[in-house]
């Protein structure tokens, strides 16, 4: 019964992703309409008016064009999402019971090195392509930081499987002794999203970049994508840095929408709050002030958890 | 309606529109962008992202080709139109969605536009009802004067464009190809009439040369504001932070060049000019305090005496003493004397450090430089 | 019930999603027909292809990047057993990061960080 409810589940979950990942462009729409003096629900509808206004815009494609590895970029977006929740507990229930689950976000978020830079390099467009190379030039300087942050929980928990790492913070949230990791991570999930602070690979000043050719149903479906990645990465900082499910009265597999929510809602306020930072500025911050940090955040943790002997 | 009623009904409810701005014509862009924002539309940031090409002013020759080569790349359902009197601007707009939703024109005009590329240029099969002049446009309008011209081009690649190739000029003395790209004079947040004609080793410019395509009629005009408008004060302060809107937005700070956005068209459509004067130092405060503005900005532009940062904040300082009805003492830097300053400040830049060096220049200024080079 | 089979059935799901918003698009759109246009360069034509041998400038940071790219194969067993292993284990690792770092400080001295 179990395995055939577990499928059942399984399906389901895109869709909810999705319809949170439309909750979230709403949301930055309607901030964004306020600032601009527009009204506030028009805001709101925006990314469903933006979803049908691309469902009936034409597809191109460009002379030369990888389409195969292009299209593979912007369907990969949507699938790596959704392969990052999969491992994602919800209280006692995890749609994949991954011993490794920590590696396999690792190995996702991985994923979209290749996944963007395949966007940028598809269209055979100069601007696409410069979108690409600033990606992979950004991702240089997120991912050894974000990789170290991950590993911060991996230590508190013993154990690289998510149910572990969210039980372990029965006493106390990892959020509160690790919480260096935990911005970094924050910080990764934004970057590897290309949204925000950390939007260059696909920014204006480029003629969107990566997405710059794109139109119609492949426009919606990156654009849909990224979206979805953030959620997703803010749905896993909650087992790691947040206690999972934990929480009184609510079910946990609503406690565990509910802290995405929020950190879904602290990304959108820090978009607002920081300009963009442009890979060339930020390589040498990143490895040279940021990644040490880490180490000294995993070094902390790891004596914590052999003087306490496991998690505080 | 059916369901394809529907969606068309919703998806002209948020209308991306591509701006071709002519020079002389800084007001009329200002009040389009303003309607454009008070429909809750929005901007479009390359050809795919548009549905309208809207023309702001009397487009010579010159632009009506770069204005064709666009219109090519818009995917439809799209629309052209233009604009040229701001009195013309509602009743332009207003007609849009109309001609947007109209599922025959539209499936008649993907039908018959140009399916394919041929020879580098789109198929001339032209027979809408558009006021496109004829087969994309020829090499002649590109003016590569200054560039090198030596390499092989053989039209061996798909569509008859060359395959990239090498050359010796490669900073690092690599063998890696060399790509060129225009900028503008139609680009998101660009100077109206600029064009650079970049040579590119990997995004860092290796070489450039700097164009000015002048408007009608107000060639080389120093003041572009047209007549029949307020030359004020308040004018001023707007075009002020409309510059330092475009800063903003090609620096990526999209929600502060929103606000900034906001109160250049609060400016200019003359609501609560107090208001707007409250706004403007609150964001001037907001930009002056971020750290990461400044750190993101510093050194921009290279071996200039001041910075990318100071010329936003300048601007702001500015619009504001203008809106108090004070004259703020102009501050004695002449960066860029002319369009050649700006150059030599390009070269050797990666295209987002570029753009930012070009956002520092006031964009009515830009027809002034371009005269300070041939005289 | 595997936990990849849910993997594999998840990646079917989505894919088949983004099939169908292929289909419907193609059913709503004004054309379903694909259009060829060329690449946007603000109206002018491309005087080439973009796909080229592309100079990356900060490749020398690659390099920085796969020392310690290997070096996670090392943390993340290191991560599971660290608490059980003690402070032995604690002083290996770092001492070993450390070493990488010495890398890193060298890299930026040589001013890889910053390639323009």
């Amino acid at each position: 019964m179990d395995s055939v409810n577990g499928a059942v589940w399984v399906l389901v979950l895109p869709f909810a992703l999705a319809a949170v990942a439309l909750l979230a462009a709403a949301a930055n729409a309607a901030l964004d309409g306020r600032t601009r003096g527009v009204s506030t629900t028009s805001g709101w509808v925006a990314p469903l008016q933006e979803s049908a206004r691309l469902l009936r815009q034409q597809r191109r494609t460009l002379p030369g064009a990888d389409s195969l590895l292009w299209r593979i970029g912007g369907a990969g977006l949507v699938v790596a999402a959704v392969l990052k929740v999969l491992v994602v507990p919800f209280g006692g229930f995890t749609f994949a019971d991954l011993s490794v689950g920590l590696v396999w976000f690792n190995a996702m978020d991985v994923l979209l090195w290749a996944l963007w830079w395949l966007l940028g390099w598809g269209a055979n467009s100069a601007w696409s392509l410069v979108g690409g190379y600033r990606f992979l030039a950004q991702a240089l300087s997120y991912e050894l930081p974000l990789m170290f942050a991950l590993t911060a929980p991996a230590i508190g928990a013993g154990s690289l499987r998510l149910l572990d790492i969210q039980d372990a913070q029965s006493g106390l949230w990892f959020v509160v002794w690790m919480p260096v990791a935990f911005l970094v991570f924050a910080a990764s999930v934004v970057a590897f999203s290309s949204w925000g602070p950390f939007q260059t690979a696909t920014g204006r000043d480029a003629a969107g970049g990566v997405i710059g050719e794109l139109s119609g149903v492949d426009r919606l479906v990156v654009l849909a994508g990224r979206y979805m990645i953030l959620v997703a990465g803010a749905a896993f900082s909650v087992p790691l840095f947040f206690g999972g499910g934990s929480g009184p009265w609510l079910p946990a597999g609503v406690w565990v929408v509910i802290k995405t929510l929020a950190v879904v809602a602290l990304l959108l306020t820090v978009r607002r709050l920081f300009p963009t930072l442009r890979p060339e500025r930020l390589a040498e911050v990143a490895l040279v002030l940021i990644m040490p940090l880490v180490l000294v955040q995993v070094a902390v943790a790891a004596v914590i958890v052999v003087v306490n002997g496991g998690a505080l | 309606m059916g369901v394809k009623g529907i969606v068309a009904r919703l998806a002209t409810g948020r209308i991306h529109v591509f701006i071709l701005e002519i020079p002389g014509h800084l007001m009329l862009r200002m009040q389009v962008e303003a309607s454009i924002a008070a429909r809750g539309w929005v901007l479009a940031e390359a050809p795919a992202d548009a549905d309208v090409l809207l023309i702001v002013g009397e487009a010579p020759d010159a632009f009506i080709e770069i204005a064709d080569g666009v219109w090519n790349q818009i995917p439809s359902p799209r629309h052209r139109t233009s604009v040229a009197a701001v009195a013309a601007i509602s009743e332009t707009l207003d007609a849009v969605p109309a001609v947007l939703r109209d599922e025959q024109q539209q499936s008649r005009d993907a039908r018959q536009r140009p399916q394919h590329v041929i020879g580098g240029s789109a198929e001339s099969e032209h027979s809408d009802g558009s006021d496109s002049s004829g087969d994309g446009h020829g090499d002649g309008a590109m003016d590569m004067e200054g560039m090198d011209m030596g390499m092989d081009m053989d039209m061996s690649g798909p569509a008859g464009i060359p395959l990239a190739s090498g050359d010796e000029s490669d900073r690092d003395g690599l063998e890696m190809d060399i790509i060129h790209l225009t900028l503008g004079p139609v680009l998101p947040d660009w100077p109206a009439g600029l064009v650079v004609h970049c040579t590119l080793h990997g995004d860092v410019i290796g070489d450039a040369a700097m164009e000015f395509l002048p408007g009608t009629g107000t060639n080389k005009s120093l003041d572009a504001i047209p007549a029949g408008l307020p030359a004020g004060p308040t004018t001023r302060a707007a075009m002020l932070c409309d510059a330092a809107g475009y800063l903003l937005a090609v620096a990526g700070w999209e929600t502060v060049a929103l606000k900034v956005r906001r109160i250049r068209d609060g400016l200019i459509t003359g609501n609560a000019p107090e208001q707007m004067a409250v706004r403007l130092s609150r964001v001037y405060r907001q930009l002056e305090r971020s750290r990461t503005l400044r750190w993101s900005l510093a050194g921009i532009p290279k071996a200039v005496d001041i910075g990318a940062r100071t010329v936003l904040l300048g601007w702001l300082e500015s619009a504001a003493a203008h809106l108090a009805e004070g004259e703020l003492e102009p501050d004695g830097s002449v960066w860029p004397a002319s369009l050649e300053d700006v150059r030599t400040a390009l070269l050797g830049q990666e295209l987002s450090v570029a753009r930012l060096i070009v956002a520092c220049v006031e964009p009515s200024r830009i027809a002034e430089l371009s005269g300070a080079v041939h005289g | 019930m595997s936990p990849y089979l849910s993997v594999f059935i998840v990646i079917g799901a989505c894919l088949a999603a983004i099939g169908v918003l292929y289909l419907l698009g193609r059913v709503v759109s004004v054309s379903s027909a694909t259009v060829e246009v060329l690449p946007f360069q603000s109206g002018w034509l491309p005087r080439e292809h973009a796909l080229s041998r592309f100079h990356a400038r900060w490749y020398p940071m690659t390099l920085v990047f796969l020392a310690f790219d290997v070096e996670m194969l090392f943390m993340y067993p290191w991560a599971v057993v660290v608490a059980q292993m003690g402070a032995e284990a604690v002083i290996e690792m770092f001492v070993f990061l450390g070493v990488l770092l010495v890398g890193v400080v060298w890299a930026w001295r040589e001013g890889a960080f910053r390639w323009v």
